[in-house]
């Protein structure tokens, strides 16, 4: 929880941290004032000493030069701070638009599984079959058939199974509705003409619950439209994926549509209810748009707010949805304005930019690292304002030694010197407040970056978690098709129809790079890509044993000779009618979808992310080739690594290589899917984020005049 | 009288009021070919020719640049002389009992003026002039000078 805390206070942490700098400008203000005063007095005193000697006056045009530089300095450090003031605001709106876009990715991935899901779904012969031939045994073949499907995937609130003229005839789980006439709505309408079609989120009276309805036609053998297969998202489980987001108590996560409807919400009475039409954010994400704003709530609070309009994954499109993360933010006047980083073009899959492009203006934008560069300004300033420091210490001196050769008559000078002596030591103090308020910004602007990698490493883990889940639930939706329990009862190969439907199904998932169904002897009797795989025997691997044995499985990371590619295997066992295992399905999953989460990990360009599994190996990465060839080197989190572990670390180099800051997640599993205690690291060189630090004034003193010695 | 006090390697040293002009921060200097090695160069201070001395060179010791380093400009026989010394510290107006007889102790070398004996510090005070016209001078031979007055008092 503390750690939950901790992210929590971070972004008015790092406001609260420039306006340490701003108090440290007001003591600058008092001393410019003082020092002003005291010009004043020096000339008057100077004047009243011109018969004496010149070098009053001189000393006195000293003060009052030195006054007018102070000055501006001070305006210099003003303009800097309010600079690194707007820039800590756009780092919290930035790291909320890195929020939004996991966020939206995240449901965007569930989403392309729910639009494969109905696809696959509706080739199952029982649901064909209670269509063509609606006999009371076929229906409740194909209810038993849904009811087994909804209750695998657990994503689903029903499924109906609808015939040509828009009438229900079997469903999952409200028998009930069998009967009901669908035909005024409009999903079924374009299903019915040929088109996968995904509803809006809506409240749907039906089943009495918000959801998103995923339609997919039911073909005949000979390739007709028979009828129409609808499958309800249980609109809980998007909500879930906020709720278990780890947001701040300040934070406010929802996704709106593209009406800028809020449909999804941690405070229930928003959703379906509330619009985001009056926040900018909500207006730019409706045209399309990824970026930030700073902006004022209905309430009148500050608010910094990351947007990001879905991108859709594979080959679900999305469906104009986007995810708005605002944070209030502890401060009265912010700059408002809104800053769209990138578009989503309505064309397609070739025009899309994200997250290449998008990610790429964010790390130019991000705000941590725009924040070090300020900071080196300032201290270029205190390296100014020191310098000045010593030019008041040495005038302080002067005025002494001028009061002093003058003796009783330097009187008024002498209490001149003392004020200036006083300014000296004033303007001492206010670099050293200076130097902890800029201390203290480079580190929260430090911790932040970590605090990145470790949002990172978390939403990532967590990514593929969900993936795997999906995988699990595939094999095991798989296992029950009728037409594997035929052939392998049969004792036979497969024909040329069961051969299709796994191609079908290999093809509408996309992820998989083969599916096998196997005999009780760990023959391959039927394969969806490689025919050259069959009647190899498999009966002497893990996988098969355990599916023999009647457990779910899943592999680790393996390499496949043959594919010359890193594969996940999942199986499951068939089982016949009267509870025999018949055979085994096998799935061999495609790890470069893995990759494809890592890469999709938002992080800024000098930052890597890696998943690695229980022996350390590298199991996925934006580079390939370091898959299963490389080790992480074991550091001590990952040796002693258990489920739902997760923290920031410095990796403690070897010779010649980079000192690293991490963060890391280790997998939690996802409902049914316990995960395999794979962990996710993301790391970024430490250098990188110390850019900040900068030779001392004494250096550089020394460097402008290094001729000397 | 006053004095201005300046450090010299943590040693507390002072010159009379009398011998000076003002203080100035570490200036650009020119080097002057085939000049003596204390001599640094020259600088401007208001349409004026400065020579720069370095303090720490005249006494033998390796010279150094800091934050602090700071040149008194002092006025021998009418003209400026800049003196390189560590850090400035102020003008001192030491009671007539702080004041102590040169003659007390043996061997004071000629180019100490006077010495201030001060919250329980010694201040030697310097003369610049001789300072300037002595060719050898060793910073040890005047520590342990320094270290023999303070037993004797």
């Amino acid at each position: 929880m503390s750690e939950i805390n901790k992210e929590n206070q971070q972004a008015n942490i790092l406001i609260e941290a420039s306006g340490g700098l701003e108090k440290s400008l007001q003591i600058l203000e008092e001393i410019n004032q003082k020092a002003n005063f005291i010009a004043l007095c020096a000339a008057i005193e100077g004047a009243k000493m011109k018969n004496r000697t010149g070098t009053f006056s001189i000393v006195a045009q000293q003060i009052s030069n030195q006054a007018q530089k102070n000055n501006s300095l001070s305006e210099k450090l003003t303009s800097i701070v309010k600079k690194i003031q707007s820039q800590a605001l756009d780092a919290v709106a930035i790291r909320n638009l890195e929020l939004a876009a996991d966020l939206i990715d995240k449901l965007d991935r569930n989403l392309f599984e729910r639009n494969c899901d109905v696809q696959a779904w509706a080739t199952f012969d029982s649901i064909k079959n209670a269509i063509l031939s609606s006999t009371s045994e076929n229906i409740s073949a194909a209810c038993d058939q849904l009811e087994k499907l909804v209750m695998i995937y657990m994503v689903y609130s029903e499924s109906l199974l609808l015939d040509k003229s828009g009438k229900i005839i079997a469903s999952a789980k409200s028998r009930s509705l069998i009967g009901q006439n669908l035909i005024h709505e409009d999903w079924f309408l374009t299903t019915r003409d040929g088109q996968v079609t995904v509803t809006d989120a809506h409240f749907n009276h039906l089943i009495k619950n918000n959801t998103v309805a995923y339609c997919s036609p039911v073909m005949s053998a000979d390739n007709e439209i028979i009828g129409v297969l609808a499958n309800f998202f249980n609109w809980d489980f998007a909500l879930e994926m906020i709720t278990s987001g780890q947001y701040s108590e300040l934070t406010n996560a929802v996704i709106i549509n593209n009406r800028s409807k809020v449909i999804a919400s941690a405070h229930e009475s928003q959703i379906m209810q509330d619009h985001y039409d009056w926040l900018k954010a909500g207006r730019l994400s409706c045209k399309q748009h990824v970026g930030y704003s700073l902006e004022k709530a209905r309430n009148g609070e500050s608010l910094a707010v990351g947007f990001c309009y879905t991108k859709g994954y594979n080959a679900y499109r999305g469906k104009g949805w986007s995810a708005i993360i605002s944070e209030s933010i502890n401060t009265t006047s912010i700059p408002i304005h809104a800053k769209p980083l990138s578009r989503r073009n309505n064309d397609g899959t070739t025009t899309l930019v994200y997250p290449e492009e998008a990610s790429s203006q964010i790390d130019s934008e991000k705000s941590g690292l725009a924040l070090i560069n300020t900071m080196k300004e300032i201290d270029e300033l205190v390296y100014e304002i020191n310098a000045n420091n010593r030019e008041v210490k040495l005038l302080a001196v002067n005025a002494s030694i001028q009061a002093g050769i003058a003796g009783s008559d330097g009187e008024g000078f002498s209490i001149i010197a003392n004020e200036v002596a006083l300014l000296a030591k004033k303007s001492l103090n206010f670099v050293e407040t200076i130097n902890i308020a800029t201390d203290n910004l480079r580190k929260v602007v430090d911790e932040s970056i970590s605090i990145r990698l470790l949002d990172a490493a978390k939403d990532t883990s967590s990514k593929v978690d969900r993936n795997l889940f999906e995988r699990y639930c595939d094999i095991q939706a798989w296992s029950t098709f009728n037409k594997f329990k035929e052939i392998l009862e049969q004792q036979r190969f497969a024909d040329k129809e069961a051969i299709e439907l796994l191609q079908k199904i290999h093809k509408i998932y996309e992820v998989y790079h083969d599916l096998y169904i196997l005999n009780v002897n760990g023959d391959v009797v039927a394969s969806a890509i490689d025919q050259s795989m069959m009647n190899q025997n498999y009966e002497n691997t893990e996988w098969f044993r355990e599916a023999l044995n009647g457990q779910i499985y899943y592999s680790d990371i393996e390499y496949a000779e043959h594919l010359k590619n890193p594969v996940i295997k999942f199986s499951s066992p068939i089982i016949n009618e009267n509870n025999e295992i018949i055979g085994v399905i096998v799935s061999w999953f495609n790890c470069n979808f893995l990759n494809d989460i890592i890469k999709a990990t938002i992080v800024d360009s000098k930052s890597e992310t890696y998943l690695i599994n229980r022996r350390s190996q590298i199991i996925a990465s934006k580079t390939p080739e370091e898959i299963l060839k490389k080790s992480f080197k074991t550091e001590s989190f990952i040796q002693n690594f258990s489920p739902n572990n997760s923290g920031i670390t410095n990796k403690t180099p070897a010779k010649n290589e980079p000192a690293f800051i991490m963060g890391y997640s280790s997998s939690k599993g996802y409902n049914s899917y316990k995960g395999q205690n794979w962990v996710v690291v993301t790391q970024r060189p430490k250098n990188a984020s110390q850019e900040a630090q900068s030779i001392t004034p004494e250096q550089k003193f020394k460097q402008k005049i290094k001729w000397i010695v | 009288m006053r004095y201005l006090s300046f450090n010299l390697k943590e040693e507390s040293f002072g010159v009379s009021l009398e011998q000076v002009r003002e203080v100035i921060s570490f200036p650009e200097i020119s080097p002057v070919p085939g000049s003596s090695k204390k001599f640094l160069g020259i600088s401007y201070l208001r349409n004026e020719i400065l020579p720069i001395v370095d303090l720490r060179i005249t006494f033998g010791m390796t010279p150094t640049l800091s934050y602090d380093t700071a040149v008194i400009v002092c006025e021998v026989d009418s003209k400026p002389y800049g003196i390189v010394v560590d850090c400035i510290h102020n003008v001192i107006t030491p009671e007539s009992h702080e004041l102590k007889p040169k003659n007390e102790t043996e061997g004071i070398p000629d180019y100490i003026q006077q010495i201030v004996y001060r919250e329980e510090k010694i201040c030697l005070i310097l003369d610049v002039k001789s300072v300037l016209n002595t060719k050898e001078l060793d910073f040890k031979k005047l520590l342990s000078s320094k270290e023999r007055i303070k037993s004797a008092s």
